[in-house]
């Protein structure tokens, strides 16, 4: 109110000033000349065929792709999706420990959750790997997909549980109040009613979720894989090496794209529908 | 308010069948003022080591419940505290078979917190409940069974939005009541016919109007095939044009004999349709009768007051916004401010 009142015109100050749209243009103009001064910059400097030839050398693209991208593509999605549905299981108990009427179960989620959030992923599928070193005679099943299925699906439930709390919070309560006085017993409640509706809540958080997963999984590269276990990363890095160039890892690495990219715009789209919705 | 000599702790009593008086007069008013009612039950006599002599407190049956199948809801001394903040200060009411009871009062006078202890979707802090003579307010009750015996419907109907009208109608009959999916169907078929939305029913609730949304969400309490509905404020949240709708579903489900306890805003329907008209202000029952007298002849003035707001098409609306002040105007007139010129 204050600020309009000085706007009024015979209020104005005496000393002449630039009205609020030309002040806006020369900021836009500003802004367009400093990109224009980076990108001949840019030119100038930049030497094309260098980076060419680092990062983008056709027989080593060619290469790379051979056969075993594409064992490397299908080992990141078998390591991401193993993860997903593990954590998305171990999510949804977690989260219905936390909101449970028994005070030990929401302390063990607690504890559980505020763990593997604040422990780094990396730290503990070392931990998954070394397990049969350590228990002589211990062996996770589905080598070597078992190991890392159970870590990252360990860490990601800690963070997805959070998600899914959330989700559940978001039913509004007339929810429960419909069901519960139509006779559903509380259980019967959560399973028909609320958590339908929490799932479609939080599929778009829980993509955003996967998208993370998808690029985590490359963490497997510490872990000792024989050549069928190798998953993108690993196997660029590899490649690299040997070539002592950048392009196989680009290679790989613009893989994880076709991957990602399209979950965004599934993201984005869910996302809108959800708005549209409510 | 004195407290009630709780006499029978049995929670399943017998059931004393009374005679049964016929219900499908269409002009049958039974409206009856609890206090008479609660005598002229066919009951059972007093039981002699009940405390409840012959001084007993007037408005307090000889026994706890009264046995009697036609005092659906039996309510006694029901409180109820939000924290520090009582609700409901002490509320007796019985709602016989048949009978449609719509709760009038300002807003926060704890209508709706009365309805919701019915079906305990509020766990009352003092005070004893009955539903067809079982109490859902007992320690070992079985809730659920008890609210499968009553409909509800919301101010904001609360349908299930990822179901559609139809499996609203029929997810409670398959997994509560057991039913084949078939049998479920036809019923939810049916009760979607009765409330005019036979052809919706493959729709969504985000595909419905409000008004037909609340209807489904009569069909969805119908389907169960309860003894009694409740109603809390059903129409509040519609669009004026959508309101007549509601009404006449339930009109009709009066009309049928559902024993019905309504919540409402709407002085007409009130008018019209109850048998009895309950006014309720800081949590008490202040008045109660025949709609003609309660609303048309009001004697408490904490009635009459707020009659006026509501029936006073100058005023807002009340129950909307404009929170109710208890202390009777100065004057008879309008208590409107002189224009300050
Ligand atoms: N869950 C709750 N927690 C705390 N206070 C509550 C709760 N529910 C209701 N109340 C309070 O109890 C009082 C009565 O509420 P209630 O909803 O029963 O009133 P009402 O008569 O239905 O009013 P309205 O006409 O506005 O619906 C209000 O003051 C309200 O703030
Ligand atoms: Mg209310």
């Amino acid at each position: 109110m204050a600020e309009l009142l000085t706007q009024v015109p015979g209020d104005a100050p005496a000393r002449k000033r630039m009205s609020p749209r030309k002040r806006a243009l020369c900021f836009r103009l500003v802004q367009y000349a400093v990109l224009l001064a980076v990108v001949v910059l840019a030119v100038i400097n930049i030497n094309g065929r260098q980076i060419q030839r680092v990062f983008f050398r056709l027989d080593l693209i060619d290469e790379t792709v051979g056969v075993h991208l594409l064992t490397a593509l299908k080992n990141t999605l078998a390591y991401t999706a193993g993860s997903f549905v593990l954590g998305l299981l171990l999510g949804t108990v977690l989260a219905l420990m936390r909101l449970s009427q028994v005070r030990p179960y929401r302390w063990l989620a607690t504890v559980y959750v505020e763990f593997f959030r604040g422990v780094p992923a990396l730290v503990v599928l070392l931990a998954f790997s070394m397990l049969p070193m350590a228990f002589k005679g211990m062996k996770i099943p589905f080598e070597p997909y078992g190991a890392v299925w159970t870590a990252l699906g360990m860490v990601v439930g800690a963070y997805m549980s959070e998600t899914i709390r959330a989700g559940i919070q978001a039913v509004p309560k007339g929810q429960v109040e419909a069901a519960r006085s139509l006779g559903m017993r509380s259980g019967m409640a959560m399973r028909k009613i609320v958590l339908p509706q929490a799932f479609r809540i939080v599929i778009p958080p829980l993509t955003n979720e996967l998208i993370i997963l998808t690029k985590d999984s490359s963490l497997v590269y510490v872990l000792g894989l024989t050549v069928s276990g190798f998953d993108l990363t690993k196997y660029g890095r590899d490649l690299s090496f040997k070539s002592a160039n950048l392009t196989p890892l680009v290679t790989a690495g613009l893989c994880y794209l076709v991957i990602t990219l399209p979950l965004t715009y599934l993201v984005r789209r869910l996302e809108a529908r959800a708005k549209k919705e409510r | 308010m004195t407290d009630n000599p709780v006499v029978a702790p049995d929670p399943h009593p017998t059931v004393v069948p009374g005679p049964t008086p016929g219900l499908d007069g269409a002009g049958s008013s039974p409206t009856v003022d609890s206090g008479s009612s609660f005598a002229a039950g066919p009951g059972p006599t007093a039981d002699p080591g009940s405390g409840a002599g012959p001084g007993a407190t007037p408005g307090v049956p000889a026994r706890i419940p009264t046995g009697d199948r036609n005092d659906e809801i039996q309510i006694y001394g029901l409180r109820k505290s939000f924290g520090q903040v009582e609700v409901l200060k002490g509320i007796d009411l019985t709602v016989h078979r048949g009978e449609v009871v719509c709760v009038i009062g300002p807003s926060g006078s704890g209508k709706s917190t009365l309805l919701r202890c019915v079906n305990v979707l509020e766990q009352p802090t003092a005070g004893r409940i009955f539903i067809l003579n079982q109490e859902i307010t007992h320690r070992d009750a079985d809730v659920d069974a008890i609210r499968t015996l009553m409909g509800m419907v919301f101010q904001q109907f609360n349908l299930f939005p990822h179901l559609t009208a139809l499996q609203n109608c029929t997810v409670a009959q398959t997994n509560v009541l057991k039913k084949p999916a078939a049998e479920a169907k036809e019923i939810a078929l049916s009760n979607l016919a009765k409330v005019g939305l036979a052809d919706r029913a493959d729709a969504y609730p985000a595909q419905l109007s409000g008004g037909q949304q609340q209807r489904v969400a009569i069909a969805r309490a119908l389907a169960m095939d309860p003894e009694l509905m409740l109603f809390d404020e059903p129409t509040s949240a519609l669009d004026p044009e959508l309101v007549g709708d509601v009404l006449g579903v339930m009109r009709q489900l009066a009309q049928e004999g559902m024993t019905m306890m309504v919540v409402t805003h709407e002085m007409a329907f009130a008018r019209e349709v109850a048998d009895r008209v309950i006014f309720m202000d800081d949590g008490q029952i202040v008045e109660q009768g025949a709609p003609d007298e309660v609303i048309g002849h009001p004697t408490h003035d904490r009635t009459r007051a707020f009659l006026r707001r509501v029936l006073d098409p100058t005023h807002i609306v009340a129950g909307q916004a404009d929170p109710f002040d208890a202390a009777p105007p100065p004057s008879p007139h309008h208590p409107r401010f002189p224009s300050a010129d």
